[in-house]
This record gives C-alpha cells, structure tokens and sequence, in this order.
C-alpha cells in the first residue's frame, strides 16, 4: 500500500479502512486542436490561465466549461491549491492557514475571476455534460478529476488529440488526490461475506480489474501498468515521483463515486 | 347474537390495516423522534440523549434559514399561482362551453404525472442557457418569437429561482385546483345566480360577491392541500435541478445530512420539524371537516 495513504485511514496507529483506487483531483483537461488553433500554449501558472482564458475569449472560444455545484467546489480547491501551493493549502485544514490572511483573499479573487471566463449555464450542466463540451470542441478547458478520462473514453474519444491534460495551473508537481474506501461497520449482519469483499477489493486482482475501468490508479504499489491507459499511466508515474499530496476526505469521495455512477 | 358477530367479523378485517398502520406510520414517527433526539451518526445505531441540541444547532444553521426562506418562497408562488390559475380555468368551464368534457380532462391530466416526469420537461424547458447552441425549451420560443425580454435564467436566478420551480408545480396541480372549484361551482344553486341578474348585479359582482363567499370552504381545502405538499417538496427540484444550494429545502438537506453525511440524529429532527410544520396545517383542518361532516 502506498505509504501516504496510511495515515489519513488510521487512527490510534490502526489501520480502519480498505482503500481500492486513487484519483487525481488537480487535473486541467484541455482541447488541444483550439489551443493550437489560437495559438495557447498549456497554461502552467494561474496568470498564464488567466492570458490564455482572455485570448481565447476574444477569439470567440467558450474558455471554461463548468458544471453544477460541486463541480465549482471542486474548482475553488484546486484555484486555493494553485494560488497558495501545497503546504499554505494542506494549512488550511489543519488551521496553520488563516483564512482571513491576505494570501487566501487573494486566492478566494483568483477564483472569483476563474468564474467569468465560465459558462453562464453551469448550474443545470452534470460534470459530465461539462468535460463534453472540452472533448467536443465547444469549450477549451475544464477541470475535473481524473474520473473525467474514463469517461472521455467511453465516449470513444482519444487521449492527446480529442483531449489532453496537466497539472491544474499552480499545482505542478502536486498530486491532489482522493481514495474510495470500504470498512467493516461494528456489528455487520453478515460479517463473513463483507471480509470477503474487503479481501477482493484490497487485492492486486481486484483492483486491476476495477482500476482501469473506473479511471483510476490502484491504492497499492505492485499492479500491472501495462492494463492502464495513456492517461493512467502518467497518472501512475506522477503518483510514483511526486512527493506534496493532499487527501480530500473521504465522505466527499464518497459524494464523488456517486456522482460518478448518476 | 348476530349484531356481534359482525363486530368481530369487522374488527378482524380492519385489524391487519391498523397494524400496518400502526407500525409503519406511528412507530417509525416515534422511532424518528427519539433519533432525533440522539447523537446517532455513522453507520451503526447510537442513542445517546442529546436533548434537544440537534433541533438548536438547526435553528442557528445559515443553510436551514436558507432552505426556510426557500420553502416560503415556494410555497407563496405555487400555492397563490394554483388557486388563481384553478379558479379562473374552472369559471372559464363553467360558462357552459362545448367540448367541457375534454377540457376538464386536459386540465386535470398534469396531475396523473409524477413530480419526476414534470421535472426531467420543465428542466428542458426552463434551461438556463440564454445565448450559444444550448439555448433550449422556453428561452429559444421567446427568442423566436421576439420575446427576447422575456427570456431568463429560470431556476439559475438568485434568490428567485425557487419561484421558477414552482411554476412546473403550479403547471402540475392547478388542474386538480380547478376540478375543487368546479365541482364547488356547480353545487351552489342556479336560483342564487338567477336572483342576484334580477337584482341587476353584473357577472363580476356575482363571482365577487356570491361565488367566492360561497366557495370559501373550498378556497381552505385547496390551501391546505397544496400547502401541505410544497412544504415536502424533494422530487421536483431534485428532478430539475439536482440537489443544489440555492434550490435547498429541508427535505434536501435532510437527505443529504442523513445519507450522504450519516448525521442520523441531525437527519431526523429535519423530519420531524417537517412533520411538525405539515401537522399544524393538517391537523386543524381534519378537526375541522370531522365537526362539519358530523353536524350534517
């Protein structure tokens, strides 16, 4: 098991939960034919994002595609973490960030200005109707979890000339991530059968059957990456090399697998 | 001897229907109310007394006093919207036209339809986009039509976007509105019409001044019914608009605290303060109708 999962599933050193997959949260998904056409390099700062968000708006390119409101909570994360970096950001839920403090303000700004380049419908758009309008050429960016891939592909789309992707702007190098997990709850009905699950879902086996379908990265170190696609397997290598990581809890990953499944 | 037997025979077919009754209304209320006043949460039960914290952490909830305000909103432009609208189709079928029958009909069939299935066609009609290829629904008719004015951000506004939902309600059960006036209508007498044009009043002072006293009791029923259901109101916005902060009502947030936060405690006193709020309306109209009903 990766060793930066086991403490944010521990409490009182002892392990609580099983966890099967990682995903990326910090991902841009970018149309790269409207890029190129307008001459937009990938942007890799939030000042970057924002030039390149204006030229493609004066061009007459939807810059950002955006969904319905976790979505946009989603975005606020990943503005916060691009703006302030990993440890101001990882601060904020510790309390070591004041959320007052003129650093955060400035973030909360950036955010309020990523917000004009987007889609004036976002609120009756699914995440997936969202990551669409990039894939379809309607939009040029969208950030999204990297649950957005599985999708990309379902729709018959391929990696590096339908869709590419990076680092959300500011958060090279920092992989924000969040696991599904299952537990055992005290006084199970059936106890056997849910530690046969949890066996299933913890093994090599398991999750290299459900990983690659689900668009996500395997919670242990020893799977087979040949099984994964071209994004996954950056996203395994990334995962491999970086070293700041932030969890986003696991009840919204939660919220995030059933969104998924809607 | 035999008066008996039917007692029995009686009390026996009723009796599996008071159980049911029983266990599955007024048991699971008791049993909401006692979580409710627990600290339950997670997935395993836990009734430890909390008093009445749950309903005070409420109270003094910025996203409840949300959903509160958006209830009232709601429940001001639907229930106000329904009654108009109910009360001048059923004077508009009262006029003794042609083809009566199938107008009744269109008008009351709305509400043979789920909530579920007005959401997922007021959704597409009332979508949000005002400009590009997603314009759809009512904003692409009023373009069209060169109505652009009127063309808006629907259930997207804030603040008033819970008045937007109301209108699919509103489209949903003024039909049944209006079948309780007509059948109010046609049983006030045609000699009190016939006296008031002796009289010389004109159509408006007739409805004005004799109708509508009369259709009073009517007029009560509609409010009480349709007040009742916009205070539960859940499908319908979450078939519009997914489940969303600014369309928040506490049917949403109780589902949400309870099944996707597993906050039980917290999850059950949203259920009883809505059991509350509908009981105040209900109740006394029940003592109401039981007194009348008995008198007659």
């Amino acid at each position: 098991m990766p060793e930066t999962l086991i403490p944010l599933i521990s409490q009182d050193g002892n392990i609580y939960s099983v966890p099967v997959n990682i995903h990326r949260a910090n991902v841009l998904w970018y149309n790269p034919g409207l890029l190129e056409a307008n001459g937009v390099e990938v942007p890799t700062t939030i000042d970057e994002w924002f030039a390149a968000m204006d030229t493609l708006k004066a061009a007459g390119v939807q810059p950002l595609a955006l969904g319905e409101q976790w979505t946009k909570m989603h975005l606020l994360e990943t503005v916060l973490l691009g703006s302030l970096g990993a440890d101001a950001y990882n601060g904020l839920w510790t309390g070591a960030t004041d959320w007052g403090s003129p650093e955060v303000t400035a973030a909360l700004e950036n955010y309020a200005k990523v917000l004009t380049y987007a889609n004036e419908d976002s609120a009756s758009l699914s995440w997936q109707d969202a990551a669409q309008l990039v894939v379809n050429g309607d939009a040029a960016f969208n950030v999204m979890g990297d649950w957005a891939e599985g999708y990309f592909r379902e729709l018959g789309k391929a990696p590096n000339t339908d869709y590419g992707w990076a680092a959300t702007p500011g958060s090279n190098g920092v992989f924000q991530f969040l696991s599904d997990s299952f537990v055992l709850a005290v006084g199970a009905p059936h106890r056997d059968a849910a530690i046969a699950w949890l066996k299933t879902a913890g093994s090599k086996a398991g999750q290299e059957a459900f990983n690659p379908v689900k668009g996500s990265i395997c919670a242990r170190t020893d799977c087979d990456k040949s099984l994964f696609g071209e994004y996954l397997q950056s996203a395994m290598d990334d995962w491999a090399h970086q070293h700041r990581r932030r969890f986003a809890d696991s009840r919204r990953g939660r919220q995030r697998l059933l969104e998924d499944r809607n | 001897m035999r008066r008996d037997k039917d007692r029995f025979l009686n009390i026996l077919l009723i009796s599996p229907s008071i159980l049911a009754v029983f266990i599955f209304v007024y048991a699971f209320i008791g049993w909401s109310a006692r979580v409710s006043l627990s600290k339950w949460k997670g997935l395993t039960a836990d009734y430890t007394w909390n008093s009445i914290n749950n309903y005070l952490e409420l109270f003094a909830d910025p996203r409840f006093h949300v959903d509160i305000r958006n209830t009232l909103i709601f429940t001001g432009v639907f229930v106000i919207g329904s009654i108009l609208l109910g009360f001048l189709l059923a004077v508009m079928l009262d006029q003794g036209l042609k083809g009566e029958g199938f107008f009744r009909s269109l008008f009351l069939f709305p509400m043979a339809i789920s909530y579920i299935v007005t959401g997922v066609v007021w959704r597409w009609l009332m979508n949000p986009a005002m400009t590009g290829s997603r314009v759809t629904g009512l904003n692409i008719l009023f373009q069209n039509l060169g109505l652009d004015f009127l063309a808006n951000t629907w259930y997207t506004t804030p603040t008033w976007g819970m008045a937007s939902i109301a209108l699919a309600a509103i489209w949903q059960m003024s039909g049944y509105t209006m079948a309780l006036y007509l059948a109010g209508l046609r049983a006030i007498p045609q000699e009190l019409r016939e006296a008031a044009q002796i009289d010389g009043a004109n159509e408006f002072q007739i409805y004005r001044h004799i109708m509508l006293p009369l259709l009073a009791p009517v007029t009560l029923s509609a409010l009480i019914i349709l007040g009742h259901m916009s205070l539960k109101v859940f499908d319908l916005i979450v078939a519009v608009a997914n489940k969303q902060l600014p369309l928040d009502v506490p049917a949403i947030y109780m589902w949400q605290v309870t099944f996707d936060g597993l906050f039980y405690g917290k999850g059950a006193a949203i259920g009883i303060i809505l059991l509350i709020s509908v009981a105040v309306l209900i109740i006394p109209y029940i003592r109401y109708t039981l007194k009348t009903e008995a008198q007659q």
